[in-house]
C-alpha cells in the first residue's frame, strides 16, 4: 500500500487543481493573517485605541473597546435589544449572509424577557460574570431560531470610545490584559488560534475540488476497466488515494503553519521563540485544520461514489462551508465543518469552549474513517456495475463506431 | 486450467445480452466471433468480474465467479476501448498497474514490465507519454499491461485493431507463447487471427451460442457451399442478388466471385474448399444453431 501511496502522492503533483490549492491557501494567508491588521493585533496596544482624537471637537473619538465588565457588556447588549424592538426586525443568517427578518410576536417576547434580565444583572453586576451575560444572548438566539446575530461570538458590543480620560484608562487596561497574556504563555497560541480560524476557510472548501473527481478519473480516463477487473482491494484502492490526497494537502497546511510561525515571532520581534511558535503553530493546524481538510478530501469521494458526479459533493460542500462560516466564534456543534475562532485574544472563552471544540474534531476525524470506508464500499459495488449509470451505452456507442459490422467480412 | 461456463444469463432490464449460455474452454488459444451486438464484450465483462451476472455459474480454474478476488488474480483483462491518466509514462502505467495487481517488490515488478515491454517491442518508448503512443503502440501496451500479472486467463478484445501485418504476426506468436498453460480467450473481428492462432472457437449470435467447437469442423459444415466463378459484368449485375457474396474483385470486364450457395450458382461455377471467413458467414445465415 505504500508503494501506491507514493504513486498516488507523485500523481497529485500532477494535477492542476493541486496547485490552485496551494495558490488559494498562500493567498488566504497573506491577504488573512499575515497582514498588518494581525501584526497591530498582537502587538502591545497602539492601534486600536489611540489617546489622539480621530474625530472632530464636536465628535471626538478615540477608537473603540470593548465591554471590559459585566456593565458595559451588559448595557451594549441591552441597547443592541432595544434598537431590534423599536425597529421590529432583527438580523439572522441565512447560508452565510446576514438579512433583516422581521420579529415575531413570540421574538419580541424573548427580547422583552431578555431585557428585564439584563436590568436585573445592571442592578447588581457583582454577582454575575460576563459569561453570564452572554447567555442571555446565547438564550435570545436560541428563542429567535439559533441563527441570529445574538449568537454568541458573532458580536463583540463593542462601542467607540469618546474621551482622552476613557482612552487613557482603555489603553491602560489593554496594556495589562495584554501583559498578562504574555506572562501567561498566551500570545502564540493566540496567534496560533487566529491562523487557524482563517485557514479553515479554504481547508473547508478547496479540498473537496480535487477529492471529487479522484475516484472518478478512471472512468473519465477511460481507464476504469483496467483498474476494477485487478486483484486491489477496494480499501488499499480508495485508502490509498485518500492517504496520499490527504497528506499532499496537509503538508501544505504544515509548511503554511511553520511560515506562519516564524514568520509571527519574527515580524513580532520575539526573540528566540520561533521553535516555540512553530511547534505551537503546528499543533494547533494538525488538530483544528487537519481534520476539516481531511473529511473534506473523504466527504469529497463518498459523495463522488454515491452520486456518482463530483460536482454534488461540492455543492454540498459549499452549502455545508457556508452553514459553518458564521458566527466567528463560539459555535462549535457537530455540524461545523471547521473551528471559527476569530480572535487572538479571549483565552478565557477559548478554555470555556475547548470541550466543545474537542469533541467536534474527533468526531470529523472519526467521520473521515467513515467516509472513506463508505466510499471504498461504493466503489466496490460500482466495480461490477459496469453496465449502471449509463456507461455501458456510452460505451458500447463508441463500439458500434470501433468495431466493423459483418457485412465488413464479405 | 479450464473455464466453464453455465447457463450463463445477463440481461439489461427486458433485453438480454446472454442467453443460456454455456460452455467449456481448456488451455490453449480460443477464438470468440460474433458481429456486434452479439453479447461479445458482455460475456468477456463478466468473466473479467466488470459485471455480475443475471443468472448461472462461472467458473475459472475452479475459482467461482463470485469470488471476485480470487478471480481478478487468475484474469488478466484487455478491453476494446481504453486509455490511462494522463501524464502517464509507459513504465509508469504499467507499474501501476502491476501494483494494483498485487505485485508488491519494485524489482520483481521492473523485471516483469522490461521483459513484456520487450516482447511487445516497447521498450524504446518506456519513457513516452502514453497519450503520445500511435494507436498501434497503445495497443500493444494495452496487450502487456494484461500479462503482467501471468493471469491463467487472458481475456483480450481486439487486440490486433489497428496494428501493422508485422506486428500482428509478432503478436499471435506473443499470444501463442503465453497461451502455454494458460487459457487465452480472443475476441477478434478479424478471422485470420482465429485462423492462426485457435484451434476452438466459439460464435455468439444475438446473445445465443451459435457454435462451439473445433475450427476445422466449422469449416466441414460449410463443405460445398462455397463456388467460385468467373462472369461478365452484365451477367453480375443481373444475378448479384441471387446468393449471399463472399468476395467479388473486378478484372476487367470479368469479376471473379465468391458465394454461397446449396448448389451450383451460375453455370461454370465451381465448388472450393471454405475458409474459416466462409464458414463463419455459412454459420451465421443458417437458421438453426448447430451447437
Amino acid at each position: 500500500m505504500m508503494a501506491l501511496i507514493g504513486k498516488e502522492m507523485r500523481m497529485t503533483l500532477r494535477s492542476l487543481v493541486f496547485y490552485l490549492f496551494i495558490i488559494a491557501s498562500v493567498f488566504f494567508y497573506f491577504t488573512s493573517y499575515a497582514t498588518e491588521e494581525t501584526w497591530g493585533e498582537l502587538s502591545p496596544p497602539a492601534a486600536s485605541v489611540t489617546t489622539q482624537n480621530l474625530g472632530t471637537a464636536e465628535h471626538p473619538y478615540y477608537g473603540r473597546k470593548q465591554p471590559g465588565n459585566t456593565t458595559e457588556l451588559a448595557q451594549r447588549m441591552k441597547r443592541e435589544i432595544d434598537f431590534d424592538l423599536n425597529a421590529g426586525t432583527t438580523d439572522k443568517q441565512r447560508l452565510g449572509f446576514s438579512v433583516k427578518s422581521k420579529l415575531t410576536a413570540e421574538e419580541k417576547e424573548a427580547l422583552s424577557k431578555a431585557v428585564s434580565e439584563l436590568d436585573r444583572i445592571l442592578l447588581t453586576p457583582d454577582k454575575y460574570t460576563m459569561a453570564n451575560v452572554y447567555s442571555v444572548a446565547g438564550e435570545i438566539d436560541k428563542q429567535l431560531g439559533g441563527n441570529s446575530m445574538y449568537k454568541v461570538g458573532l458580536r463583540d458590543y463593542g462601542f467607540p470610545i469618546e474621551s482622552y480620560e476613557e482612552a487613557v484608562k482603555a489603553q491602560a487596561v489593554i496594556l495589562s490584559s495584554y501583559n498578562a497574556k504574555l506572562n501567561a504563555g498566551e500570545l502564540l497560541p493566540g496567534a496560533a488560534r487566529y491562523f487557524s480560524d482563517y485557514m479553515s476557510l479554504p481547508a473547508g472548501i478547496f479540498p473537496v475540488f480535487l477529492s471529487a473527481f479522484l475516484l472518478l478519473r478512471d472512468r473519465s480516463s477511460r481507464m476504469s476497466e483496467l483498474t476494477y477487473s485487478r486483484r486491489v482491494s477496494s480499501w488499499v484502492y480508495v485508502g490509498s488515494k485518500c492517504i496520499a490526497q490527504g497528506i499532499m494537502l496537509s503538508l501544505v497546511y504544515l509548511i503554511l503553519a511553520v511560515i506562519g510561525g516564524w514568520q509571527t515571532v519574527d515580524t513580532l520581534g520575539l526573540t528566540g521563540q520561533t521553535g516555540e511558535a512553530v511547534m505551537i503553530f503546528l499543533g494547533y493546524t494538525a488538530w483544528w485544520l487537519l481534520p476539516t481538510l481531511w473529511v473534506s478530501v473523504a466527504f469529497g469521494m463518498f459523495g463522488s461514489m454515491l452520486f456518482r458526479r463530483g460536482i454534488v459533493p461540492i455543492a454540498l460542500q459549499i452549502v455545508w462551508w457556508f452553514l459553518s462560516v458564521l458566527p466567528l466564534m463560539g459555535s462549535y456543534g457537530l455540524n461545523r465543518l471547521f473551528i471559527r475562532f476569530n480572535s487572538p485574544d479571549d483565552y478565557q472563552l477559548y478554555r470555556g469552549w475547548a470541550d466543545e471544540i474537542a469533541l467536534n474534531r474527533s468526531f470529523y476525524l472519526m467521520l473521515t474513517v467513515l467516509l472513506v470506508i463508505g466510499a471504498a464500499g461504493l466503489w466496490e459495488r460500482n466495480r461490477s456495475r459496469l453496465d449502471s449509470a449509463g456507461t455501458l451505452n456510452r460505451k458500447k456507442a463508441k463500439g458500434a463506431l470501433a468495431a466493423p459490422d459483418p457485412g465488413a467480412l464479405r | 486450467m479450464e473455464l466453464i461456463i453455465n447457463h450463463l444469463t445477463k440481461s439489461y432490464g427486458s433485453k438480454q445480452a446472454l442467453q443460456d449460455i454455456s460452455f467449456r474452454v481448456g488451455e490453449g488459444i480460443h477464438g470468440l466471433l460474433g458481429p456486434n451486438g452479439a453479447g461479445k464484450t458482455t460475456l468477456m465483462r463478466l468473466l473479467a468480474t466488470l459485471l455480475e451476472p443475471t443468472s448461472g455459474t462461472v467458473e475459472i480454474g475452479g475459482v467461482p465467479l463470485r469470488d471476485k478476488a480470487r478471480v481478478r488474480e487468475l484474469v488478466g483483462y484487455l478491453p476494446q476501448e481504453f486509455a490511462f491518466y494522463p501524464g502517464m509514462s509507459v513504465y509508469e502505467a504499467m507499474d501501476y498497474l502491476a501494483l494494483l495487481s498485487g505485485i508488491a517488490g519494485r524489482g520483481e515488478r521492473k523485471r516483469r514490465i522490461d521483459n513484456l515491454l520487450e516482447q511487445v517491442n516497447l521498450m524504446e518508448q518506456r519513457r513516452t507519454k502514453v497519450k503520445a503512443l500511435s494507436g498501434g503502440m497503445k495497443r500493444r501496451l494495452g496487450v502487456a499491461q494484461a500479462m503482467v500479472h501471468e493471469p491463467k486467463l487472458l481475456i483480450v478484445d481486439e487486440p490486433t485493431a489497428g496494428l501493422d501485418p508485422e506486428e500482428r504476426i509478432r503478436f499471435r506468436r506473443l499470444l501463442g507463447r503465453f497461451a502455454e498453460g494458460r487459457i487465452v480467450l480472443l475476441s477478434t473481428h478479424v478471422v485470420e487471427d482465429v485462423e492462426s492462432t485457435c484451434e476452438q472457437m466459439t460464435v455468439l449470435h444475438q446473445g445465443s451460442l451459435r457454435y462451439h467447437g473445433r475450427i476445422g469442423d466449422l469449416t466441414a459444415a460449410a463443405a460445398g457451399q462455397v463456388w467460385i466463378a468467373e462472369l461478365d459484368r452484365a451477367e453480375w449485375e443481373r444475378d448479384r442478388d441471387r446468393f449471399p457474396v463472399l468476395s467479388a474483385v473486378p478484372e476487367g470486364n470479368v469479376m471473379r466471385v465468391r458465394v454461397l450457395a446449396g448448389e451450383q450458382p451460375f453455370a461454370g461455377a465451381r465448388q472450393t474448399v471454405p475458409s474459416i471467413e466462409d464458414a463463419y458467414l455459412h454459420l451465421m445465415r443458417r437458421e438453426e444453431s448447430p451447437v
